[in-house]
């Protein structure tokens, strides 16, 4: 069901009030000796998101808990699982329905076989772990993240004013559904490295919508609209596009590198993901719908290797 | 639990018993609700969770203060304010007389704590008379968050499966999975209605239909033009136009033409059509409240600051 939700009052409030929460969130040092590891968990979190049809909202508010717990606290090196999944399963918890709460096996089962943990952890070592991470927040989980506004965002990302390559747009659900699935990537881009800790979620979640904007070559690359809405000047926006410019374009070449067929690109032991590529079905004059870009399995691969 | 003497047992939460309990040090007396951690493979259960973070966010003086959360091995106590009674069993003691002044300063409060939890993005989802807690001072607390929620954007889809029929509305009712504070307000207004009829329900369905029909039997069947987008509601069936035979005189007697008004614009069957919690507080019914229950100390409404 399409309403404008937007407009109402009471969405307005909740973006006011997320914008207010962000100017508090503590500082983040990247100080913790386990840093290290931080790509491992993020990476696995990724796949159990993905495996369990989770929102963002938990896994960017999981990643959000993971990071700040590990900034203060060191974790023994058998518990950092232990720990990534305490904070998914409390952000399902708080996030979503009732029905999608991870059960304890299903998430030992999901556990890098490689790892010490081939027995996984007991009921009691995750609930206390649950515990732990939440005496830390205080109870507070209403914490504003990335995508927390890029739902907001994502409403005026693509207008009909806008160029594609200098043309007129012929087929503005087709832009809008190919944005989209940029946003997506830029977004799990915005978790992989610890180095976007350094913005406020809105920065980044309007960062996702530029950076997808630039690859789609849709000018003006950050229109009127746009600044007013998130409030934010390209130029404020450009150290953290580049950053994820610059991602976009390490996870191009891997994936062309690649000696393995496209759809199995990994073998580093980091989780890859894959750019959706400059995406030829965005341009006219060749226009498809939507419709067939879903049939032709047109979802962006965001993560190549199911981390078998 | 060295740090509280237990005294009774006063009932049965959503997820635990509840204790009325003392503190042997101050001797406040407070409300221990204990949630036992199975070894069940889901860790803290998830509506003791949200119970738990969504009151340490909720800090109003309309709303059961949460002292305090204790883990011990095999169990998380909470630690509440205590209030002396519910509502439902403050009607109980009313025996059909309820004063109007106490009606409106409770629905007053009420709608104060319900726009206090709408502008921190939390809906209660589960409001009746047995969540709303009243104690010695005239005071009225909503209690009993285990289904409320944060919402971040009201499109995300819920549940349809929550607050307690009588007080459900007619949109969740025909399943409609995405909605936003109205849901609170439609049971505020039914609980209006019982408050001043002295605890008698306003529409005590048996099921789904059987609500419905009550529902529509004194607010009229709505249609696509009254209500843009009813027959796409996942759970719609068509309901015949019922003859409007009861006038709002006969269902609330007791109250006056403008606490009439503030009734019928909370049960509008349209969710949007529905007034909002803030707007309540304005309307006319309350311009001649007790100017004590108007005044909100300014420290009951700090909102906690996170570390």
């Amino acid at each position: 069901m399409d309403i404008e939700w937007w407009k109402d009052k009471i969405s307005e409030d909740i973006y006011e009030t997320l914008r207010t929460k962000e100017q508090h969130l503590p500082p983040y040092h990247g100080h913790s000796p386990q840093q290290w590891f931080r790509r491992h968990l993020v990476d696995w979190l990724a796949i159990v998101v993905e495996t369990f049809y989770l929102g963002t909202t938990s896994q960017h508010l999981a990643v959000h808990l993971l990071d700040f717990f590990m900034d203060k606290l060191e974790v023994d090196q058998n518990h950092l699982y232990l720990l990534a999944m305490a904070c998914l399963s409390i952000s399902v918890k708080y996030e979503e329905h009732c029905d999608k709460t991870l059960k304890l096996n299903s998430l030992n089962h999901m556990l890098p076989s490689h790892s010490l943990l081939s027995v996984g952890y007991s009921a009691a070592e995750l609930t206390n772990m649950e515990i732990t991470v939440l005496n830390f927040f205080d109870w507070s989980l209403s914490i504003p993240t990335v995508a927390q506004f890029v739902p907001y965002f994502l409403v005026v990302s693509v207008d009909n004013h806008d160029l594609i390559d200098g043309q007129p747009i012929l087929c503005k659900s087709a832009v809008v559904t190919c944005l989209e699935k940029h946003t997506k990537y830029f977004m799990e881009i915005s978790l992989q490295d610890h180095v976007f800790r350094n913005y406020t979620p809105s920065l980044i979640a309007a960062s996702c919508i530029a950076a997808s904007r630039i690859s789609l070559r849709l000018t003006p690359t950050w229109p009127q609209h746009l600044q007013l809405m998130t409030d934010y000047f390209i130029e404020e926006l450009l150290p953290c596009v580049n950053i994820m410019l610059r991602f976009q374009k390490k996870d191009l070449q891997l994936s062309q590198c690649s000696p393995l067929p496209a759809q199995y690109p990994s073998v580093t032991p980091h989780h890859q993901y894959q750019s959706p590529m400059y995406n030829t079905q965005c341009y006219p004059p060749n226009f498809v719908t939507p419709q067939h870009m879903m049939a032709q399995g047109g979802k962006p691969q965001l993560f190549g290797c199911r981390g078998s | 639990m060295q740090k509280y003497e237990k005294l009774e047992k006063i009932g049965e939460g959503t997820y635990g018993t509840v204790f009325k309990a003392k503190n042997r040090e101050t001797h406040e007396v407070v409300a221990l609700k204990r949630v036992r951690l199975d070894d069940d493979d889901e860790g803290v259960p998830s509506s003791a969770l949200r119970e738990i973070c969504l009151l340490k966010e909720l800090k109003h003086k309309n709303i059961v203060r949460l002292h305090d959360v204790l883990h011990s091995e095999k169990k998380l106590t909470l630690v509440f304010e205590y209030c002396d009674q519910d509502l439902k069993k403050y009607f109980d003691s009313c025996n059909g007389e309820i004063d109007q002044d106490i009606v409106k300063s409770f629905m007053y409060q009420l709608l104060r704590g319900l726009a206090f939890c709408h502008s921190n993005n939390v809906l209660h989802r589960d409001l009746k008379p047995q969540n709303l807690l009243i104690n010695k001072n005239g005071e009225l607390k909503l209690a009993d968050f285990g289904l409320a929620r944060a919402f971040g954007i009201p499109v995300r889809f819920f549940s349809s499966e929550v607050v307690t029929l009588w007080y459900r509305p007619p949109d969740v009712l025909f399943g409609a999975k995405m909605y936003s504070t109205s849901i609170d307000m439609w049971s505020a207004g039914c609980i209006f209605a019982e408050m001043t009829n002295a605890g008698r329900p306003l529409f005590p369905g048996n099921d789904v239909e059987d609500q419905l029909k009550r529902i529509f039997k004194l607010l009229g069947t709505p249609t696509e033009e009254s209500w843009l987008g009813i027959s796409q509601l996942p759970e719609y069936k068509p309901f015949p136009m019922y003859h409007i035979s009861t006038t709002w005189m006969q269902v609330v007697p007791k109250l006056n033409p403008k606490g009439r008004d503030l009734l019928q614009r909370l049960l509008i069957c349209n969710p949007s059509g529905r007034m909002s919690a803030e707007e309540g507080m304005l309307h006319q019914y309350f311009s001649d409240l007790d100017p004590s229950i108007k005044l909100a100390t300014d420290n009951s409404l700090i909102l906690q600051g996170r570390s």
